[in-house]
């Protein structure tokens, strides 16, 4: 906390931009402790609020923007891409599609502080078809709101970080070692997790070739069309004779699909 | 979806390889269902 406060004061407002811009792009840099800090350096009179704020919501909303841009293009495609790369692959795109369609524009507020949303949000507000005025409003404010919580935080606790700083400083390195250890082995485990999971997939699937074979060929299989109603916008056509079904409705509906024949299931 | 389906009993259950645009990217047949009601978005 110590170096990261002295290095905050060098090289002032550039890095924090850079640094925001840079997590929000997508580069895993978390800046949550950086505002934390910069919150407590302005709580010292070292660095202006205004200044803070106004820069760190300004590359916030700058990385959404591209975010934006890449999810109109291209659609829910930048989406399954995000959700690819990040840790909880089986459960991001879902929960973002399912936030974005339940609350509008107003998830952007709250999406920073969700992980995984955080990120995503931006591209499929983007491919859900959300004007650009509109995107820019919320998003603003999402930014601003997130920035706000941390920056007020820190400049809250200004004096207990100073205090923490000075312990860090006192255990040194060990502290950073300690650190670095505790998130290393939690992304190894999540690794191993996902690992599993997406094995488990690979050995089970059924590729494009074999199913259109199996069809020509009368085979009894039934499709089920599990992709959420949002996808629909970019395209509403489905394999033949599919079963559609939205993903919250597998509780109610499971009951509709035969047991005596294989099912293949698809989603974006 | 897999596993919930296997966890309703339903046994023979695989995933379809490269999901919808998979297969649409392959130029195979789509089928537009007329009773569908596509939502508009978050506007």
């Amino acid at each position: 906390m110590h170096e990261l406060m002295d290095f905050l004061v060098a090289n002032g407002y550039l890095v924090l931009f850079l640094w925001v811009l840079g997590e929000q792009a997508g580069l895993p840099v978390p800046a949550a402790p950086l505002l934390l800090a910069a919150g407590a350096l302005i709580g010292m009179g070292k660095l202006s609020a205004a200044a803070v704020v106004l820069l760190s919501t300004l590359a916030a909303v700058a990385a959404d923007l591209l975010w934006f841009r890449l999810g109109r293009r291209r659609g829910a495609k930048v989406l399954n891409f995000l959700c690819k790369v990040s840790l909880e692959p089986d459960s991001c795109v879902r929960t973002t599609q399912s936030r974005i369609a339940k609350s509008g524009p107003r998830s952007l507020l709250l999406a920073k502080f969700i992980p995984g949303l955080s990120t995503a949000a931006p591209p499929l507000a983007g491919a859900g078809g959300m004007s650009l005025a509109r995107f820019l409003l919320f998003d603003f404010l999402g930014s601003l709101l997130w920035v706000g919580s941390f920056v007020l935080l820190g400049f809250a606790f200004s004096h207990q970080l100073e205090l923490l700083a000075a312990y860090s400083a006192r255990l040194g390195a060990w502290l950073l070692v300690l650190l670095l250890a505790a998130l290393a082995a939690f992304l190894w485990r999540k690794y191993g997790q996902r690992r599993r999971f997406v094995k488990d997939l690979a050995v089970a699937r059924i590729p494009a070739e074999e199913l259109k074979a199996r069809l020509e060929a009368g085979d009894a299989v039934t499709i089920v069309d599990l992709r959420h109603p949002l996808d629909w916008l970019t395209d509403p056509r489905t394999l033949p004779g599919a079963l559609r079904m939205k993903p919250d409705e597998i509780e109610e509906r499971h009951q509709e699909i035969p047991r005596d024949r294989e099912i293949i299931l698809y989603c974006t | 979806m897999a596993l919930k389906l296997r966890a309703k009993g339903i046994k023979q259950v695989r995933p379809l390889a490269g999901g919808f645009f998979g297969w649409r990217d392959k130029g195979y047949p789509l089928y537009l269902d007329p009773a569908l009601e596509v939502p508009q978005g978050p506007r």
